[in-house]
């Protein structure tokens, strides 16, 4: 099957990239993936952690390779840019690159035209080809062979119906082709049908099953970025289940129409001609994609006449579906048009950009200290986990493993349980907690701490909800905040923290760190973040040794709680 | 080696003979009509260079109050792609099935010769033969007819798209309510409508997972010192929109040197949320602790003021609702300079629903 690798990247920002590359570097030679992921931060066309541009390129290049966000973002354009041709490797590796002359032009055109030479790019598309490194073996111009395909679907297909379908096949094999057809129409009509041949496909190949699914995406984004197919959802395909289909627009069926009356002109039968017809047949192949994409060819109709001459045989009065920046090396195709590139060095830019602080940790430290501490053990739930803890430490158990013992029971609590559970924890230390009545929206915090000055609204993830604390439990945070000492319904102060609790401390700790510190800095609040092992550490450190904690630590928290166990 | 040209080339454009429009008037849905001479002639379209009906420029799209601020690049005035340029006319063309009745393409149109009838868009093509002529596109062509646009510009009049009505209104809220939720159609309309309404206005980019800031604006007119952040939120979580909103506002801040106070926010949704929901107390509260006013307003209300080339001043925060005052609608009758005729509670318009 034809591993397609996932982009994740928009038509338009596809667009959008290239010109800038194109405005930066279309009087150099070549240019490297180092120079064009400068672009695209300078350009402001990819961001992380919330910071754009240069600031995302000076983070990404203090950590380490593989996390270096603004590089990778650069290769995957760099991929879709040469498997569309509008870019090419200079010399015998991956990089630098240089552009095409088909890049030439969509560079040059504005929105409304690049569209259509888009699309002939997108069927340019084919394999085998002598420029990229592929992972399969299908030799098949696969937007060609995917929109006959849904032609002889009735018009609609489910995604996974590419990957057994024209994604795993040899298109210039006609009976090959008709076996599958024969093979996707035996499958319908059953969804039990369907699950069976697409594991079948990834037992075969040995892959889990999100690996033909992902591959799906990348050509379903091209088909829907030419407009030659929509969504639409059906239970018709595979009942009774309702799946999110394809369907074929009338533009796509045109396209496909159009096509059919081409000669495909593949690599094999390229290499099987002699140096002038492969030479006429390169100028052919592109000025033939020109004109369809509406552009005029008139100046070099001269040219297109001798070379349709000299390939009568092969084209049979058909014109030629062949695109050679898609199929083989830019030197060759570049000797046939006559261009010529200067070999001046590349240009190599020096990335110095003012480095952005950013704090990677926040962490405060809640001390624990020996001391007689009185587990508040007045109510019935306080107690029961009192004694909990306290058989377990009969049985010798270290602190650590208690705490573990616990925090493992809890992975799968839902609300109803791990919130109160929460609440409980705060309670043996020492906190008066209210939780909320779900639903009740007056108190929008999912439990409370009572106090008669440092009242603090908890919000509450269980790990059902989300395993990890994120952003929007610290936005949830905020807002409890705002209305605690908007609507007065507990006595606290400004300076009094806000805290949410969680499972797992959040994935993207930088990220929350950061917008822990931008409301700090824009309103003043402090939002304090525990995650349940480290709230479970200081309950259990309070039960087994009657350890007192640094109160005063946990109202004014800001940024993650660390404990350290004595 | 030299680039080859299109196919589909420009070959005229129209430009006025020796009269020039002296005024230009509309009522609704109908095309504008010129003054020329002593006569009243109906508009008709110029085949502009660059048609500003199509394509919106860099500057509009792009604040540079916001250095930080990545940004889409999508030029287009239509939403939904509606309007496409006919080479064999030489004028733009609209596609009435895809159409949504925005009227963003009209009321850009310099002539006004864009206009909704019976439910159709449509574009006048016959044009007086007596006034206006056609020219070679050419460089001087070019030069010619931006001269000629930049005096017809400069006459002060307003556009009259179309009178709201419920069931205008219904029908643009049911074709948005296919949308789904990744689609770039809800921003892209807010943007254009703000742009419009006389601000530059920037949308995140389509598939950026790092900005969180769905769109910022700033006023055009360099005078016009107004700036903020918007949330644009579609579908039912208004109080996501409200946490979003102190979000961008925070990010701003400490960021990019956008103080919270002059930051004049917005939300805007397609529909107010009801009492209930929450969100307006929320936005009280807000502005109780944090004494930030943030604005609330539908995409019905922008669409009504766009109709009617209404300017408006959101540095004013005069788009402000809370629990204690849960209505644009004076606000926006205000910028009218007339009552609205969409009754009370009509799809969370203007006041939540009923
Ligand atoms: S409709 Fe108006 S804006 Fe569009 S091209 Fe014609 S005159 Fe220009
Ligand atoms: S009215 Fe709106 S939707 Fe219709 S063509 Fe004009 S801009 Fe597009």
């Amino acid at each position: 099957m034809i591993r397609f690798r996932n982009p994740g990247t928009q038509y338009t920002t596809q667009i959008q990239v290239f010109k800038e590359l194109y405005k930066e570097y279309s009087d150099c030679a070549s240019f490297s993936l180092d120079d064009m992921a400068h672009t695209i931060a300078r350009t402001r066309l990819m961001t992380a952690y919330g910071y754009a541009g240069g600031a995302a390129l000076a983070l990404s290049q203090t950590e380490n390779d593989s996390l270096n966000s603004t590089k990778m973002n650069a290769k995957m354009y760099a991929e879709v840019f040469r498997l569309l041709g509008w870019v090419s490797s200079v010399g015998s590796g991956s990089y630098p690159l240089c552009f095409t002359y088909i890049g030439y032009h969509v560079a040059n055109a504005d929105d409304e035209e690049v569209r259509s030479l888009y699309e002939q790019c997108v069927i340019g598309i084919n394999n085998p080809q002598e420029i990229m490194d592929v992972l399969y073996t299908e030799e098949v111009r696969f937007f060609k062979a995917a929109l006959l395909t849904f032609q002889d679907m009735d018009g609609i297909m489910y995604k996974h119906e590419l990957c057994y379908g024209p994604m795993s096949v040899d298109d210039l094999d006609a009976q090959q082709y008709k076996r599958m057809i024969t093979r996707l129409k035996s499958i319908r009509g059953s969804y039990a049908r369907y699950q069976k041949a697409y594991k079948e496909l990834c037992d075969s190949l040995s892959v889990k099953p999100t690996l033909p699914d992902n591959s799906t995406r990348l050509p379903i984004a091209f088909m829907k970025s030419c407009g030659w197919v929509e969504s639409e959802r059906s239970n018709t395909l595979f009942p009774p289940k309702s799946l999110e289909c394809l369907r074929l627009t009338q533009h796509g069926n045109e396209m496909a129409e159009s096509i059919k009356m081409l000669k495909d002109l593949r690599l094999k039968e390229f290499r099987s001609y002699d140096g002038k017809v492969r030479q006429a047949l390169i100028r052919l192949g592109i000025y033939s994609m020109l004109e369809r994409a509406g552009y005029d060819t008139t100046p070099v109709q001269s040219i297109i006449w001798k070379d349709t001459a000299t390939c009568e045989e092969i084209l049979n009065s058909k014109k030629l579906l062949f695109s050679p920046y898609q199929t083989i090396r830019v030197d060759e195709v570049d000797a046939a048009m006559g261009i010529v590139r200067e070999s001046t060095s590349s240009r190599s830019t020096n990335v110095s950009l003012a480095g952005i602080q950013r704090t990677d940790s926040l962490n405060k430290r809640i001390r624990l200290s020996a001391g007689n501490n009185l587990v508040h053990d007045s109510d019935e739930e306080v107690q029961s986990f009192t004694e909990k803890v306290k058989s377990l430490r009969a049985q010798n158990l270290r602190i650590v493993d208690i705490v573990q013992i616990i925090f493992d029971g809890m992975i799968a609590a839902t609300q109803t349980r791990f919130y109160p559970f929460v609440a409980m924890l705060f309670r043996v230390l020492g906190f008066e907690v209210q939780v909320s009545r779900p639903g009740d929206n007056g108190a929008r915090w999912d439990a409370i701490i009572i106090d008669e000055i440092n009242s603090i609204p908890i919000e509450i993830k269980s790990p059902t909800e989300e395993q990890h604390i994120s952003l929007k439990a610290i936005r949830q945070a905020l807002e409890n905040k705002v209305i605690l000492l908007s609507r007065n319904t507990h006595p606290t102060t400004p300076e009094t923290t806000s805290l949410a609790v969680g499972y797992y401390l959040p994935n993207d700790r930088a990220e929350v760190t950061n917008l822990i510190l931008d409301f700090k800095k824009a309103y003043g609040f402090s939002i304090g973040v525990i995650d349940l092992s480290t709230l479970l550490k200081i309950a259990v450190s309070v039960i087994v040794d009657g350890s007192s904690f640094d109160r005063q630590a946990l109202i004014r928290l800001e940024g993650f709680a660390r404990v350290s166990l004595r | 080696m030299s680039l080859l040209d299109r196919n589909d080339r420009r070959k005229h454009l129209t430009v006025f003979r020796s009269i020039f429009p002296r005024d230009i008037e509309q009522t609704y849905n109908e095309p504008a009509r010129l003054l020329l001479s002593e006569e009243w002639v109906i508009s008709s379209c110029m085949s502009c260079d660059d048609p500003p009906c199509m394509r919106l420029s860099e500057h509009e799209i792009e604040c540079p109050e916001f250095p930080e601020f990545s940004y889409e690049r999508d030029f287009s005035v239509c939403p939904v792609r509606a309007i496409r340029w006919s080479y064999e006319s030489e004028t733009p063309e609209i596609d009435n099935r895809l159409c949504i009745g925005c009227g963003l393409c009209a009321v850009r149109c310099p002539v006004g010769a864009i206009y909704r009838k019976d439910n159709h868009m449509g574009v006048v093509r016959r044009r007086s033969e007596q006034y206006t002529v056609r020219i070679p596109y050419t460089r001087s062509g070019v030069e010619k007819q931006r001269g000629q646009l930049t005096i017809v510009n400069k006459i002060a009049w307003k556009h009259r798209f179309q009178k709201e009505s419920d069931q205008i209104m219904r029908k643009i809220y049911h074709a948005l309510s296919n949308v789904d939720g990744r689609s770039m159609i809800p921003n892209l309309l807010v943007r254009n409508l703000l742009i419009s309404l006389g601000y530059k206005c920037a949308i995140s980019r389509s598939g950026d997972v790092y900005t969180r800031i769905d769109a910022v604006y700033s006023g055009k007119a360099s005078w016009d010192k107004t700036l903020g952040a918007i949330e644009i939120e579609f579908g039912r979580d208004t109080l996501d929109a409200s946490r979003s909103i102190l979000d961008d506002i925070a990010v701003l801040h400490s960021r990019s040197n956008i103080d919270k106070d002059r930051n004049c926010a917005m939300v805007v949704c397609l529909s107010f949320p009801n009492k209930r929901q929450g969100y307006f107390q929320v936005i009280k509260d807000i502005k109780n602790v944090l004494g930030l006013e943030i604005q609330t307003l539908s995409l019905g209300a922008l669409l009504i003021l766009t109709w009617n080339s209404s300017i408006i001043n959101l540095g004013k925060k005069e788009f402000y609702a809370d629990f204690d005052h849960l209505s644009i609608r004076q606000a926006t009758e205000f910028r009218l300079g007339r009552t609205i005729n969409i009754s009370e509670g009509c799809l969370g318009i203007l006041e939540p629903k009923k």
